[in-house]
């Protein structure tokens, strides 16, 4: 995956955990990350506002890792990641 | 019903998460095993060496007693930093339990989340409750959902859980999911204004 994008979504768990960029890997349970359930909806609910579209709970049924949402990343279209990049202010850099 | 509230601050394991791991199969092999000698009328020392636990595939936590799964005897664990809550039931049906920090909710957050039934509820308690009121809606829910299963794997807005927000400490109460109503018997307590705890038993659909 292009690393701007892997970057970005590192911003966004970031951004809604309170975790330093460098200390988040792909391997990572979003569970042993996550202070606890209400985090992760609202990782959820800010990844729907960087895309601007309702993410179906089908279509996030097998994540469990950074990595698999790395990878549910890279079946986006290239546009939609291109508009959640210019629009939303989350980068882990 | 037994459930185990405590603080795992001090628990003696470096490394956060599985410090917090520690902890939850602390507190539940405690709760099984107080739950177990009460069934037996024994001592619950008897039962701590003798109770582990295995996950199914959808990652919930069932009962080893001497190694064989037992069906009758529910367990569930949940934490929220500094809190970890283990609970055990012994009876036939689903058990889920969840445990909150009480904190702000944003607008968005809640109404995500809340279905306008619930929000109505919510909107009825006293101003200087209306975080625990939303808290407690969450914790409800991802009860009701860690009981059946899917866990956050379903949308917490799927669940109905109107009828538990009037309840205090402890009651029956009809839950509904995806429109399905379940008798439930629910257990709820808070650690001052800073956690909320629940519990719920799900009997059967109706």
């Amino acid at each position: 995956m292009n690393e701007r994008w892997r970057s970005f979504i590192y911003g966004i768990i970031c951004q809604t955990f309170g975790n330093e960029p460098d200390k988040i890997t792909d391997d990572m349970a979003l569970t042993d990350i996550a202070p606890d359930s209400i985090a992760l909806f609202e990782l959820l609910l800010n990844f729907e506002k960087a895309l601007g579209r309702h993410v179906t709970y089908e279509e996030i049924a097998s994540i469990e890792t950074v990595g698999d949402i790395v990878a549910f990343a890279a079946t986006l279209p290239p546009e939609t990641l291109e508009h959640a990049y210019c629009t939303y202010p989350a980068s882990a850099s | 019903m037994i459930a185990i509230l405590e603080d795992y601050t001090g628990h003696a394991v470096s490394d956060v998460s599985k410090r917090e791991r520690a902890a939850g199969r602390s507190v539940a092999q405690r709760a099984v095993s107080i739950a177990i000698a009460l069934m037996q009328d024994t001592d619950k020392k008897d039962w701590s060496h003798r109770v582990s636990f295995t996950k199914d595939p959808q990652g919930k936590p069932w009962v080893m007693i001497d190694g064989r799964r037992r069906d009758d005897v529910l367990v569930s664990i949940s934490h929220s930093w500094p809190f970890v809550l283990g609970v055990c039931a012994t009876a036939r049906g689903a058990l889920g339990a969840d445990v909150e920090r009480v904190r702000q909710f944003q607008p968005h957050t809640a109404r995500a989340f809340m279905t306008a039934e619930e929000r109505a509820a919510v909107a009825s308690y006293p101003s200087t409750q209306q975080a625990y009121a939303t808290t407690l809606c969450w914790s409800l829910k991802e009860s009701m959902l860690k009981a059946l299963g899917p866990g956050l794997r379903m949308h917490p807005r799927s669940v109905d859980v109107t009828k538990a927000l009037t309840l205090s400490r402890e009651g029956d109460a009809v839950l509904y999911v995806e429109g399905t109503p379940y008798q439930c018997h629910i257990w709820i307590t808070k650690v001052g204004t800073t956690a909320v705890a629940c519990a719920v038993v799900v009997a059967n659909s109706l």
